[in-house]
């Protein structure tokens, strides 16, 4: 029984793309909204202009199923429920898309997904080697969400946190320099630079970097007689200082009449800065597409020693279209006054968005390079176990030991929702959670190895919900496997309809089973699409 | 690990000091006027009570009585234990049958709240059916809250409302710790009982206006629902950190309590974390729609346990207002809007202002004369301000002449953020000085007030007594700790005194010489009138005023410093702080056995004076020992290069004998004089048992305390 599962699941990857439920056939015309249409045509035409170039054949778009999947699983952090992709695969609207996109952007679980990216980047964590501790690390993670649920422009957020002085219990964005293992001027150098310019100052020249710590050197912390507590603020001596920040020059500054923190964060958040806006753009395109249009998309320095060849023209992509691209989402960002919420609309409407994950033969590597199709990749640690709750009801119980008496986090809470990196799973730190150590995007590790199939695989914890999963479908859909249940399996878990060749197979096995076994189908045929590689896959 | 050995070791040596008598919640903490309340306390050797006691009047003690430890119970008494209770619950009378079997018997554990079930109260059974249907490990639960009291206190209608200290008092006269009771003039609602599994938790709901009382176990989040019509302008104002200042054993060291007001949709209308510095949240809201709302109560950190109680004050109406008082001092105040442009005060004075802008600096200058001592102090966070103050004094010459951003104080009352400034500078030379006063933050907003005081010096003393309440010893010493928080450069010999009925006194050194920031000394009483009395403890110090006359270089004048009564309490297994209390309650016990067999030679003494270098003596005088014991003697604490020589015993006629103690000061000892507790233990044997053992037992006390004062050779 076993092969002919797993004989069914590569079955399952193997579809030709010929039959493929993933490719949207019906050529309907897809509204954009009326705002966004100039900028998304525009980012279109380079896609095209690109895939010309390359002489591809015309990539497809994704189907209605897919890009409802994908869209959940990017915006949400989740796969849909039952009820949301029968509401949606039902709606004939030609702006069903852009429906879906605005809502879920403004949803309260897009915010839970956004702060957890923004916590990844922030290193929100309560132990070593960030040592935030959990009042902190609570305080600071119910502001960056509800800044995100309120759409707050990103330059703002910024200029908040690198001027932030105060308790880190009481001021959140103190935390942004507490945050640092090391708080040294270079270290806090170190995290700015990483966080909000996606450079690293240790790539920097050594005179270069002295003189952008400087803007460092005179921030101060005070303990207080809370267990914990410590105020950030900025020494009053009396200095004049010489400070450089990449892309905006030499500053000069007389302390304490001037505050080095607030001319930074003035510059930094300025739109003459090249770094700030261009950085912010490419770590939210990574967020959609897994990699950056700059590649890792914390990382847009050169290696040492090129750094003025570097600064003469920024970000030097080896990809021009990906750069084209950067160039455009970059302007767009800067003139939308950093609103964040615009940017994610923006590549969700466009066209790379929309693209189907299946390219011609032989070309996946090209076509994913360029982003003309979706790129296919596992789904992250958080978005997994949240898109296994969705299904089973199940999200698991998280609890820390790190405060005491002990904290539980209430039962029904998502992975994405935890605010602290130091709280987690086998389930999560086995499908490689970030450790949010040093805020970098390789903290995350989406590496696929023998561990993480054993426990789709064989863990009793996921044996007993998807069984338990098998049969509930089976109870509601009273049994009836051809007529309701394959088709209902198939919506719940994969969003989508069987294909007349996978209801054959289903029904085959069916078959094959003695009478009294057949109850066993339901359970077979949800742990066979659970380890799917199209349900643990964004595609 | 580490942190449980290091709290464990604290606790330990607190309770070796204080009573071991320890209260760790109410709930409810308070109740209306003219109503009888129910009570429930949880701490720790809350055995042998006579009562309760409520400071203030109105409020009397009907009943106390203490929860017996419940065993655990399994089996067929576990089941005969449910199946009554589940009775009783369905409103029947019916009392389950016993087994017959004598072996099923013979484990049957006997307990007033397992064999009378239906004689139980609404509490009672509560805390039964949490005993007998919630696992013990899921209540993280802790030694120090673990046993129970309940009880009944009757609030007359005439009470005063406003807070109270409630304590527990033994049947010896000891007493507890104290907490918060409130007084109120508006009805309560209590989180409802745990109802008997399977039964569900029923809707918690409430009517405004009302004072909302529950307690949030561990990941718990309380729901409140109620009602409001759109426009009704609601408050509610939490007092949960209020309830227990500082919980030793948790970290954070307080409940951090959390407000979130939604609507039936779940939608958030309100959120409050902390009010400013204050971690009790308060949350005003208009209500946007006709409906039912629903009022979320946890830990930020969704903790819980017994003791994160909580009373909110919910009404319609305008919230509180939290202004900053001005401190009582005798300076003509001035407000600094009013201040001409060149920012000139004359001083002294007090100054009322405010930091209303980030990054603002208020400027005040003066006129000073060369050699002219001065003082600048600033009151803001002790008074409830924002403020994180920082000032700086510069000369005429444009250079700093004294700076100061927090100055160093005791760590009393629940403040946490002792950072308001004071310095103290001689003018160098004659001419202009300007005070600049920001924010070390550089934060600013209306809440950022604050009162200067620019002034002469006025060497002064705060006093803290480290326990509120005392069981002294009859006819011993009992020791007590003292902290000095020194104002304005103070540096005298304060004297002290007790002022209380019943015979109280200072036994050995009633003096803290100049310059002890932490001191001991001695308590004592006689054996009568053994009731728990209110007392005072009186510091006065010889205070140099000017001669008006000017014949004269200076009069000495008796003046008195405040003193404040506390407990110290730890926070998150590592701060300690001194909890504030109105009253300082003494009680007397009898002393550790074999002290009254020592007496001092010369019941006068008070001092030793002991050159650097040399040695200097102790004489005691011992009565006759009982066979197979002995005396043994050490210092507690001393400084570096003082010890305790030797111990000569010269034994007299009838078995009486001369002790001296010689104490040595090595060469190189620091000049100076402090109060010396010594301490010494007793060891005896016990008298056989009933199977004839013997034990062997110690009796640790302390002599009264000496005045050391190491000279010059």
């Amino acid at each position: 029984m076993k092969r002919f599962l797993i004989c069914f699941a590569v079955l399952m990857i193997l579809q030709l793309p010929a039959a493929s439920p993933f490719i949207d056939n019906t050529r309907q015309e897809i509204e954009v909204p009326q705002e966004l249409a100039c900028i998304t045509s525009k980012m279109n035409r380079i896609q095209e202009d690109c895939r010309k170039h390359l002489e591809l054949p015309e990539i497809e778009r994704a189907s209605d199923p897919v890009f409802l999947r994908r869209t959940y699983l990017t915006a949400a952090g989740r796969i849909p429920t039952l009820a949301e992709t029968q509401s949606f695969l039902r709606d004939k609207s030609q702006d069903k898309r852009a429906k879906l996109i605005d809502k879920l952007l403004a949803s309260r679980e897009h915010a839970d997904l956004i702060a957890m990216r923004f916590a990844d980047m922030l290193r929100v964590k309560s132990e070593f080697p960030v040592n935030l501790w959990p009042n902190a690390v609570q305080a600071f993670h119910e502001k960056l969400r509800t800044d995100i649920l309120n759409n707050r422009p990103y330059s703002e957020m910024a200029y908040e946190m690198l001027t932030a002085s105060g308790s880190n219990f009481r001021v959140p964005y103190a935390n942004f320099f507490r945050g640092s293992g090391d708080r040294t001027p270079a270290g806090l150098a170190k995290i700015t630079a990483l966080t909000f310019m996606g450079l690293r100052v240790e790539k920097l020249p050594e005179d270069k970097r002295k003189e952008f710590e400087a803007f460092f050197s005179r921030i101060r912390f005070k303990s207080t007689s809370e267990w914990k507590e410590e105020l950030v603020f900025t020494a009053p001596e009396a200095v004049r200082l010489k400070a450089w920040l990449p892309g905006c020059g030499t500053f000069t500054i007389n302390a304490p009449d001037e505050e080095p923190r607030l001319i930074l964060a003035k510059a930094l958040v300025s739109d003459d800065n090249p770094y700030f806006a261009r950085a912010m753009v490419n770590r939210v395109w990574s967020w959609f597409f897994g990699k950056g249009l700059i590649d890792p998309a914390d990382d847009i320095t050169p290696e040492r020693g090129s750094w003025d060849r570097f600064a003469a023209g920024i970000g030097l992509a080896s990809v021009p279209a990906n750069e084209k691209m950067l160039e455009l989402l970059t302007e767009e960002f800067r003139r939308s006054g950093y609103d964040m919420r615009r940017l994610f609309r923006v590549i969700m409407n466009s066209g790379a968005f929309n693209a189907a994950s299946v390219a011609p033969s032989g070309e996946v590597t090209v076509t994913e390079k360029y982003f003309l199709t979706y790129p296919v990749r596992r789904l992250e640690a958080e978005v997994i176990s949240d898109s296994i709750g969705v299904l089973t009801g199940n999200f698991g119980r998280y609890s820390s030991v790190i405060p005491e008496p002990f904290t539980f986090l209430p039962p029904g809470t998502r992975a994405v929702q935890i605010a602290d990196g130091s709280i987690s799973s086998v389930r999560l730190d086995l499908f490689g959670r970030p450790s949010r150590d040093s805020g970098k995007i390789s903290d995350r590790n989406n590496k696929i190895t023998g561990a993480q199939r054993l426990y789709l695989l064989n863990s009793n914890t996921i044996y007993w919900q998807v069984t338990n999963l098998g049969k509930q479908i089976g109870r509601r859909c009273k049994w009836q496997l051809e007529r309701r249940g394959i088709g209902e399996i198939y919506l719940r878990i994969l969003s989508r309809n069987p294909t007349p060749l996978e209801k054959k197979w289903v029904m085959d096995y069916s078959r094959s089973l003695p009478k009294k076994l057949r109850g066993n189908v339901w359970p077979d045929l949800c742990w066979v699409l659970v380890n799917s590689k199209e349900f643990l896959y964004y595609h | 690990m580490m942190r449980h050995i290091l709290f464990s070791l604290a606790v330990f040596l607190l309770t070796s000091s204080v009573s071991a008598q320890h209260i760790g919640y109410l709930i409810p903490a308070g109740g209306k006027t003219g109503e009888t309340v129910e009570v429930l306390v949880g701490g720790q050797q809350v055995w042998a009570l006579k009562s309760a006691r409520i400071s203030g009047s109105g409020v009397t003690v009907e009943s106390v009585q203490t929860v017996p430890g419940m065993p655990n119970i399994w089996g067929q008494q576990h089941k005969f234990v449910s199946t009554w209770m589940r009775n009783i619950v369905k409103g029947s009378k019916e009392v389950p049958k016993r087994p017959t079997d004598e072996e099923e018997l013979k484990n049957w554990r006997k307990h007033r709240y397992f064999d009378h079930i239906d004689e139980l109260t609404p509490l009672e059974f509560h805390l039964l059916s949490v005993h007998m249907f919630v696992p013990r490990n899921s209540l993280q639960m802790s030694p120090a809250i673990n046993s129970n009291v309940i009880v009944k206190l009757k609030i007359a209608p005439d009470a005063k409302p406003g807070r109270r200290e409630f304590r527990l008092v033994r049947n010896n006269g000891q007493v507890s710790n104290p907490l918060p009771f409130y007084v109120d003039t508006i009805s309560g609602t209590r989180e409802p009982y745990l109802p008997v599994p399977p039964n569900k938790k029923p809707k918690y709901e409430f009517r405004l206006p009302t004072v909302i009382n529950g307690q949030i176990m561990p990941g718990e989040t309380d729901r409140w629902f109620f009602t409001a019509k759109k426009g009704e302008k609601l408050v509610f104002r939490t007092f949960a950190r209020a309830m227990v200042p500082f919980m030793g054993d948790c970290v954070p060291g307080y409940f951090q309590c959390i407000l979130e007001l939604k609507d039936s949709k779940n939608n958030r209308i309100a959120f409050v974390d902390d009010r400013g510095f204050d971690p009790d949240p308060l949350l005003c809201c208009t209500i946007p729609a006709d409906g039912e709302y629903v009022l979320e109560v946890r830990d930020a950190l969704y903790r819980g346990r017994a003791d994160f109680v909580y009373r909110i004050r919910a009404w319609k109406g305008d919230p509180p207002k939290f202004g900053i008082r001005k401190p009582e001092l005798k300076l003509p105040l001035m407000k600094t809007a009013e201040l001409a442009k060149d920012r000139t005060v004359r001083f002294p004075v007090l100054l009322q202002g405010c930091i209303a802008k980030p990054a603002q600096v208020d400027k005040f200058v003066i006129q000073a004369e060369k050699g002219e001592k001065i003082v600048g102090e600033v009151f803001a966070r002790q008074l409830g301000s924002q403020l994180d103050s920082r000032l700086t004094v510069l000369g005429p010459d444009g250079k700093t002449v004294a700076f100061n951003d927090d100055y160093k104080r005791v760590l009393a009352g629940p403040l946490l953020q002792h950072t308001d400034s004071w310095l103290c500078f001689t003018a160098p030379e004659s001419g202009k000085y300007t005070f600049l006063l920001t924010d070390t933050s550089s934060l600013g907003s209306p809440d950022h007030a604050y009162f200067l005081r620019i002034d002469h010096p006025k060497p002064s003393f705060k006093l803290y007594v480290t326990a509120s309440s005392k069981a002294v010893f009859i006819n011993g010493a009992t020791p007590l700790k003292l902290l000095v928080e020194p104002q304005d450069g103070f540096n005298r010999d304060i004297r002290l005194r007790v002022k209380a009925p019943n015979g109280f006194y200072i036994i050995g050194s009633n003096i803290i010489p100049a310059g002890c920031k932490e001191t001991m000394i001695t308590l004592s009483c006689p054996d009568r009138h053994r009731v728990l009395t209110k007392a005072e403890l009186i510091a006065e110090y010889d205070e140099e005023r000017p001669c008006c006359c000017n014949c004269c270089p200076c009069r000495k004048k008796t003046a008195r410093g405040p003193v404040f009564y506390g407990d110290e309490d730890t926070q998150a297994f590592a701060y300690t702080h001194l909890v504030l209390s109105a009253d300082w309650l003494l009680s007397k016990t009898w002393q550790p056995y074999g002290v009254f067999l020592l007496s001092l030679n010369n019941p006068r003494q008070k001092k030793v004076i002991i050159p650097a270098g040399k040695t200097a003596d102790l004489k005691l005088h011992r009565r006759k020992l009982p066979p197979k014991t002995s005396f043994a003697f050490s210092l507690q604490n001393p400084p570096k290069g003082v010890t305790l020589e030797k111990t000569i015993v010269k034994e007299l006629n009838k078995g009486e004998a001369d002790i001296t103690l010689v104490f040595k000061a090595a060469k190189d000892v620091q000049v100076r004089r402090f109060n010396q507790l010594i301490r010494g233990t007793f060891s005896y044997q016990t008298k056989p048992n009933k199977e004839g053992k013997v034990f062997q037992r110690k009796s640790e006390f302390v002599l009264p305390a000496m005045l050391f004062e190491i000279t010059g050779d």
